[in-house]
């Protein structure tokens, strides 16, 4: 009875319609990629939930106090970064196999960061008892996957759509780009003055 | 094509990039010995703006003395233990504030099996979600009270 509640928040945090820093992370992440792009999507995606993974299950083992704001800005930061630099590429992906190593570990990097995010959000109220903490914990990354795979999807069904309506590949990943830009630009203002 | 970016732009308005909103509490059971220990966590936003809810006019602060009292009667009000529609008395232990997450502790001599009816801060968020895990020497149980469904069984299958 608890796996559905805790895979569930782990779902919709990603997938929240009231806060958007996660979901326009993944969509920008993936934006230049083609369905067909498996290993290097795939690839970045892997990195990044490896990173968040590791990171909210150092959090939640350790429970260090963060700064709650410096993680929300590092969140926002990790999202700018990530939108600004699909717009500066014009929506293209450079060939380069190193170009890969580095953007699986910035993708490994930003999730440590996303990972805190999550960690601080959901430590508070997890169980004291160890098996249920990780049980908890489990459940939790298991549905922010899920999150990741429902954005991830519907990035490449907009992708299809665009595509069928003949805008090119890089036109739709720089739109798409340019509007995570917009919003995190947005995001990151509400942030500073809030 | 300006009305779909007219929509995109107005609706991002809204959204904000920190605030995701978890609408839950943790319950923590402990059977030993026909004594049940139960401690609830519940973050301490939602549970000051509950109890100011339900007490109009008084400024709740979970960080002072004067709020257990305030705690004892909002957890009593709105979660209760029964077997065989006999109700039992939970005993309020304490509680520990921290600015995330309020512990509180109750104890309830009996074990298992018991039929809670819990209503915490289901009045605040219709998505609400209080889970529970429960540890017991015939091993572990899991339940959820939820708005729709506040009501259910702790019992060992037998």
């Amino acid at each position: 009875m608890t796996v559905p509640p805790f895979a569930e928040l782990g779902m919709f945090h990603i997938l929240d319609p009231l806060a958007w820093d996660h979901l326009l992370f993944v969509a920008a992440l993936v934006a230049p990629f083609a369905p067909k792009d498996a290993k290097a999507w795939f690839g970045a995606l892997t990195a990044f939930a490896v990173g968040h993974t590791a990171a909210m299950a150092s959090q939640v083992a350790l429970q260090i106090p963060l700064p709650e704001r410096a993680v929300e800005g590092a969140v926002l930061a990790t999202l700018v970064f990530t939108s600004a630099r699909v717009v500066w590429l014009k929506g293209t992906v450079p060939p380069a196999r190193s170009w890969l190593r580095a953007e699986l570990a910035v993708a490994a990097l930003f999730g440590v960061v996303h990972g805190l995010a999550f960690a601080k959000d959901l430590a508070p109220l997890l169980p004291s008892d160890r098996g249920a903490l990780w049980a908890s914990w489990g459940w939790f990354a298991l549905g922010v996957e899920v999150g990741q795979l429902a954005v991830v999807a519907g990035v490449f069904l907009l992708r299809a759509g665009a595509s069928a309506r003949r805008f090119s590949p890089k036109d739709f990943a720089l739109a798409l780009g340019a509007l995570c830009l917009g919003i995190s630009l947005h995001l990151a203002s509400q942030w500073y003055t809030g | 094509m300006l009305r779909t970016l007219a929509l995109l732009f107005s609706s991002f308005i809204w959204c904000s990039a920190s605030d995701h909103p978890i609408h839950l509490a943790s319950h923590e059971l402990t059977v030993r010995d026909g004594r049940t220990d139960w401690v609830i966590k519940v973050f301490t936003d939602d549970l000051e703006a509950a109890i100011a809810e339900a007490n109009p006019g008084v400024k709740v602060r979970l960080e002072r003395p004067e709020a257990r009292k305030l705690v004892e009667q909002y957890v009593a009000g709105r979660l209760q233990v029964s077997r065989s529609r006999k109700q039992l008395p939970l005993v309020f232990d304490g509680l520990t504030y921290q600015p995330d997450a309020v512990e509180i502790r109750l104890h309830l001599a009996s074990g298992l099996p018991l039929t809670v009816t819990d209503r915490l801060l289901h009045e605040r968020f219709t998505d609400q979600r209080n889970v529970y895990f429960v540890r017991g020497p015939q091993g572990r149980l899991d339940a959820l009270s939820t708005p729709s469904q506040p009501n259910f069984e702790l019992r060992y299958p037998k």
